[in-house]
């Protein structure tokens, strides 16, 4: 079985001198996010973000499907990640790997659990007939921090997918072409992302966005879930060095500092998406919305 | 139209993206690892393929395996009216009363032939004919019949694709032997 090469003794040293100096191999600042690429597909919802060198690729998708017998009047919503040996040799096909558990379980609090999409509005027919939503996360290169790649990717195709408008007349439902009406945006609550804080010196020393490298020799890490309106959906640290409960505090201010900064990134990738599909300004005359 | 890109992973030892049509495939190798016990083959290497959503081309020649050929494919359909359409669409598909996926090698041999529904000899010949044009290139007597290379000329070669894409990739990574003078011209 494969293993991710451990990085040597000299190597590690290395990283963690200079990070007691307060420097990154890549010259960045502690708190500082490696350049941020959000590109989408020619379909809607399919998001493609670079981190760095880290990259994942998220595809939503529909499909009508009768809801779980106990929640009748709720949509469903799945993530589905998967680690290939695209991201590196380390994964193996068909055999899943901690990290992959780790990363969904993550992003399912983050987006279902703090009710980002609300299911209820995926309902059709209650009881019979609901959309069936899924987000695909395909991870295609790992260099550290995926949880904040897989979560921005997934966020913001979710903001850019349109699932296909409906109407019910008479007990029955029509789902209308891109042809025939134009599809509608999902409704999401509020924008939840993952922030990942690698801590160093016993909890003293925090970095945000870390390489593969410095993921490695860390002494563990915190992931913190927020919205820019600074509520937090969810902090989890699994494993690693014990950290102060004050140092915990913190590590959640910066996060949600940090959302903020990337919730206007994922913000500006979509305007610039949407006036690149709106050639000659026809989805203003088309649009029923008015300014009130 | 077709569009190669050759390393566009970090993590993988070779990787390519391929692109035509509004189909995007990318494909990575990795090698050599360890062999699963179950496929190990004492004296042979041992080749584990996973699709995810499609089959791609061209990673291998990325991560510096020595092949002994390389080889490209493509999907034709035949319309009712015995019409030949390469690349062919969703709704072609549908549409189409026969479908074939022909691979060939670089060297022009046919490797692989799939072929789905009602068709006659003579429209796999001229199947045959479209598809060994748009991968391979040349027709075999191609001296006999100078329009239809002219015809040709329009479509990407799919081995001209995917050489490019090396010989690109190559320039760039050895551009450190050019000397000063020939980088001047």
């Amino acid at each position: 079985m494969p293993r991710e090469a451990e990085p040597s003794i000299n190597e590690r040293a290395f990283v963690l001198q200079a990070l007691e100096e307060n420097i990154r191999l890549d010259g960045r600042a502690l708190d500082a996010f490696r350049d941020i690429d959000i590109s989408f597909g020619d379909d809607y919802g399919v998001a493609d973000v670079q981190l760095g060198k880290t990259r994942v690729l998220t595809r939503i998708s529909a499909s009508i499907a009768a809801p779980y017998p106990d929640r009748k009047f709720d949509g469903v919503f799945t993530i589905a990640t998967e680690l290939s040996p695209l991201a590196s040799p380390a994964f193996e096909v068909g055999r899943q790997s901690d990290l992959e558990t780790h990363l969904s379980r993550i992003l399912e609090t983050t987006l279902r659990r703090s009710q980002a999409i609300s299911t209820e509005s995926l309902c059709l027919v209650a009881g019979q007939k609901v959309w069936s939503l899924r987000a695909d996360i395909h991870i295609l290169s790992h260099c550290g921090n995926l949880v904040t790649a897989a979560s921005l990717a997934t966020l913001a195709a979710l903001r850019q997918y349109r699932i296909p408008d409906t109407s019910i007349k008479g007990g029955e439902l029509t789902v209308y072409t891109p042809l025939e009406r134009d599809p509608v945006p999902l409704a999401l609550l509020h924008h939840p992302l993952c922030i990942t804080l690698n801590y160093f010196e016993n909890g003293e020393k925090m970095i945000v966005d870390a390489t593969l490298q410095e993921q490695q020799c860390s002494e563990g890490e915190v992931v913190v879930a927020a919205n820019p309106q600074g509520e937090v959906c969810l902090v989890q640290k699994g494993g690693g060095g014990e950290v102060d409960a004050l140092v915990l505090l913190r590590a959640v201010d910066v996060a949600v500092g940090k959302v903020r900064e990337l919730g206007k990134v994922v913000d500006r990738a979509l305007e610039k998406d949407s006036k690149m599909r709106d050639k000659g300004g026809i989805s203003a005359e088309l649009s029923a919305e008015n300014e009130r | 139209m077709a569009n190669v890109t050759l390393s566009p992973l970090y993590r993988a030892d070779g990787s390519a993206n391929f692109t035509s049509n509004g189909c995007s495939v990318i494909a990575a190798v990795n090698g050599p690892i360890e062999v699963q016990r179950r496929d190990e083959l004492p004296e042979e290497a041992a080749i584990d393929v996973a699709i995810r959503p499609a089959a791609g081309v061209g990673a291998l020649l990325s991560a510096s395996i020595p092949l002994s050929m390389t080889l490209t494919a493509t999907l034709i359909s035949v319309k009712e009216n015995g019409g030949v359409a390469p690349s062919p669409s969703a709704q072609d598909l549908e549409a189409a009363t026969s479908i074939h996926v022909l691979a060939f090698s670089s060297h022009g041999d046919l490797l692989v032939v799939e072929s789905e529904g009602y068709f006659t000899m003579d429209t796999w010949e001229k199947v045959y004919a479209k598809a060994r044009l748009i991968c391979h290139g040349e027709k075999e007597e191609d001296s006999e019949n100078e329009d239809l290379s002219m015809d040709s000329e329009e479509d990407t070669k799919l081995e001209d694709v995917l050489r490019d894409a090396v010989r690109q990739k190559v320039a760039a990574e050895y551009r450190w032997k050019q000397s000063p003078d020939s980088a001047a011209t």
